[in-house]
């Protein structure tokens, strides 16, 4: 449970943890479940993601506001999609503050990595033999910002005034700076692999596609 | 052109050889200013703590003078002075500064706990030298003379007739027990216990509940606190013309003798391995994780405080008519590798070691005129072992930076950028900690209103220009106000809450302390304000200045 240092959103108790977790965990799998055809294998390929990506970001946490999940999110959003992006960014959050700390923030982060992920499903970056790595790295860079402009919203309460949050802001940002050159560097050592990885996995929507195709073709 | 960019590589990496990222060359002492205490002697160690150097002087007080304790600023200028007017004389006993703290039996500022030779111990604001509180103890001619020792949120002192512990905060009576009569004796705080020594040779175990043992009788005085080793405890017992060295085995309460030395034995002190000794005749040092054998000696006459300087390096006042300071270094193996005296304008009988601060030595003797020493980069006295991680990181980012740069020179841009990336991250990791405080201080400081924009007209006019702490719960304000001197905002806040009597509840975290609870409330957090401005680091982190209001807020959810 949430033990109160300074001010980092309402100390939750047992039960609304559970059901904010409850609530995250329902979105998550509702978003999974809507794929209308999607493989035992692709199942696997995202689970092992969701893991590695869950692993790798508890391995790094002591090491300040270098997050590999906003990379890895924008480049699951690229490649299978907005809804599926938002589902690992979701799962990854909840699973790793299962070990590292959950409570109100875990809602922001969630949605934080979901609005990166949904930036990348709408850049996509081109394909594998045609990655366009600087659009990709000008993301990475920009979504650091974005994830801690959201995260940081939990810290509002009743008496938090715009210029107090400002301040807040301010005060974020040589760690802001690190966040994106963390991104940028997990961009430049691991973009490229991992986007083709990624591709292996039809997206939801391309799957959409086939199945619409499929019809027609029938028909 | 690959040659070339390699070549720029291996010059870098050389140059980076040649110039240390610190220098590797020790100092030497320059005299900085002197100041003459007039009447009384210099016979226990000055204490240096960051800009403020305490001090306290003590002698067969005849006349109208009486012993005092004095503050300075590094560079002299009184700060405060404490007389006592009641006190006999032999005011001997060390100074001891106590950091600010929190626990179980209270909160508490810096503080500077005195040991007065009329029996009172009195703990004193450090900052201002006001009395936060004292408390009385038994007289035989004499009262305090030894050594106070912290043990957590109490203070072990050991009195003239026995040993008392009280809570650091307010002064409230624990324990205090009779045992024998004492002089110049200190207390070791083991896990367990306390254990002292007195004039009859008696050592003395006392458990935390107040309950004494005596534990061996060695017979002569023991005047100094007993030292806990690897092979045992210390003692070095006072015996007429000669002393004698002992290990008590705390186990079992045997006692081996060790050594036989010189008359008038001062107080040894150790660095874990090696323990040093002094009395008449000599210097001896002993190595404790070998049964504490003696290892080394050097001829020399020093009766009072030894203090080691640096891990190899132990300094200590030669105790004759024209007396200097000695300086003996050790090897690894505890033979000693040389003695060089120090010779300052005041040389002659002296007990008080040196103190040493940043960059700073102050020293004092029977002559009563407090000394301040600035380090110079010139004389090798005391050579400091070189921190390795700064140059090996460098010279890793470099290499890293010398393999991307070749990766580029033969087309492989990619793996240029990755090296690259690498290297920019590690070395922002490194600087963001410093960066973020500076940052953090530099936002505070330009957006910092004056206090005068939030001033509350209710509050007494004494309080302006001074520091100001409001606590604010549910709406409803408590103010403590007139404060000054305090450096930090939990500093600040902890010296308000003794005021107050508020009980504040500190965690450490590495990202710095957070004031978790006050007065027992928790709720979502505790935010706090400095002149209006929310604050963007921990309250241990963050400086306040001499005129600033400090508003803690707990948030409630």
């Amino acid at each position: 449970m949430f033990q109160a240092f300074g001010v980092h959103g309402p100390e939750l108790t047992p039960f609304a943890d559970m059901v904010i977790d409850v609530l995250l965990v329902g979105l998550a799998f509702a978003l999974l479940v809507t794929a209308p055809r999607t493989s035992r294998h692709d199942v696997y390929l995202l689970a092992t993601f969701v893991a590695a990506v869950t692993a790798l970001r508890v391995l790094l946490q002591p090491v300040p506001n270098v997050q590999p999940v906003t990379v890895a999110a924008l480049l699951v959003g690229a490649q299978l999609g907005a809804r599926r992006g938002v589902a690992f960014a979701v799962l990854v959050t909840l699973l790793s503050n299962l070990l590292i700390g959950d409570g109100w923030w875990t809602v922001f982060q969630a949605f934080g990595w979901s609005a990166v992920a949904i930036l990348g499903s709408q850049l996509k970056f081109g394909t594998a033999d045609k990655f366009r790595s600087g659009q990709f790295y000008v993301a990475a860079i920009c979504s650091a910002f974005m994830f801690d402009f959201i995260a940081s919203l939990s810290i509002i309460t009743s008496t938090t005034t715009l210029s107090d949050f400002a301040v807040y802001l301010a005060h974020g940002i040589p760690f802001d700076i690190l966040h994106a050159l963390g991104n940028l560097t997990f961009a430049v050592w691991f973009g490229h692999v991992v986007f083709r990885a990624l591709e292996s996995i039809d997206s939801l929507e391309e799957l959409e596609q086939s199945v619409v195709e499929d019809y027609v073709v029938e028909g | 052109m690959v040659r070339r960019t390699v070549l720029a590589c291996l010059l870098l990496a050389t140059l980076s050889v040649l110039v240390p990222a610190q220098a590797m060359t020790p100092e030497s002492w320059k005299l900085e200013w002197e100041i003459d205490l007039a009447d009384g002697y210099i016979t226990t160690h000055p204490v240096i703590d960051n800009d403020t150097v305490y001090v306290r002087t003590s002698g067969f007080w005849t006349g109208e003078e009486r012993p005092q304790v004095f503050a300075f600023s590094t560079e002299g200028e009184e700060r405060w002075n404490r007389t006592s007017a009641t006190t006999v004389q032999h005011d001997m006993s060390p100074l001891f500064l106590i950091p600010s703290g929190v626990g179980p039996c209270g909160s508490w500022p810096d503080l500077m706990a005195v040991g007065w030779a009329d029996g009172t111990v009195e703990v004193l604001r450090a900052n201002d030298g006001t009395s936060l509180w004292n408390r009385t103890s038994a007289t035989q001619g004499w009262g305090i003379t030894g050594a106070i020792a912290q043990d957590g949120d109490h203070l072990v002192v050991p009195t003239r007739t026995g040993m008392m512990r009280v809570c650091i905060s307010n002064g409230e009576l624990d324990f205090e027990v009779e045992l024998g009569l004492g002089w110049r004796n200190g207390i070791l705080t083991t896990d367990d216990a306390f254990w002292q020594g007195d004039e009859s040779g008696n050592i003395w175990k006392v458990s935390r509940d107040g309950t004494s043992t005596l534990v061996a009788d060695l017979g002569g005085s023991i005047r100094h606190a007993p030292i806990q080793t690897s092979s045992g405890i210390f003692v070095h017992v006072q015996r007429g013309a000669t002393s004698t060295i002992h290990l008590l085995n705390a186990t079992n309460n045997s006692v081996v003798t060790i050594h036989q030395g010189g008359a008038s034995p001062a107080m040894p002190v150790s660095n874990e391995r090696y323990v040093v000794a002094g009395d008449s005749s000599s210097l001896s040092i002993f190595d404790c994780e070998r049964n504490c054998t003696l290892v080394s000696e050097h001829p020399t006459t020093t009766n009072g405080e030894l203090v080691w300087a640096s891990a190899q390096a132990v300094w200590y006042p030669v105790n004759q008519p024209n007396g200097k300071w000695a300086v003996t270094t050790l090897t690894e193996n505890g033979t000693i590798a040389s003695t060089v005296n120090f010779s300052t304008p005041h040389d002659g009988y002296g007990t008080a070691a040196p103190s040493f601060g940043e960059n700073r030595m102050v020293m004092g003797n029977d002559a009563g005129v407090l000394m301040m020493y600035v380090q110079q980069r010139s004389v090798t006295t005391d050579p400091q072992p070189y921190d390795w991680v700064p140059f090996g990181g460098a010279i890793v980012l470099i290499s890293l930076l010398s393999i991307g740069a070749y990766a580029s020179s033969i087309n492989r841009h990619q793996w240029g950028w990755r090296l690259v990336m690498l290297v920019l991250l590690v070395s922002t990791l490194a600087i963001t900690p410093d960066l973020s405080s500076r940052w953090s201080q530099s936002l505070i400081e330009n957006s910092q209103t004056d206090t005068s924009e939030i001033w509350n007209e209710t509050w007494p006019e004494s309080w302006r220009e001074t520091q100001v702490v409001i606590i604010e719960i549910d709406g409803e304000q408590q103010v403590i106000g007139g404060l000054d001197g305090y450096e930090t905002a939990l500093d600040l806040t902890l010296a308000a809450a003794d005021e107050a009597s508020w009980e504040v509840n500190v965690e450490s975290t590495e990202l710095g302390s957070y004031v978790v609870s006050i007065n027992g409330e928790e709720g979502s957090g505790w935010e706090y304000f400095l002149n209006g401005e929310r604050a963007g680091q921990s309250s241990d982190r963050q400086s306040v200045s001499d005129s600033i209001v400090l508003h803690w807020r707990l948030v409630r959810r």
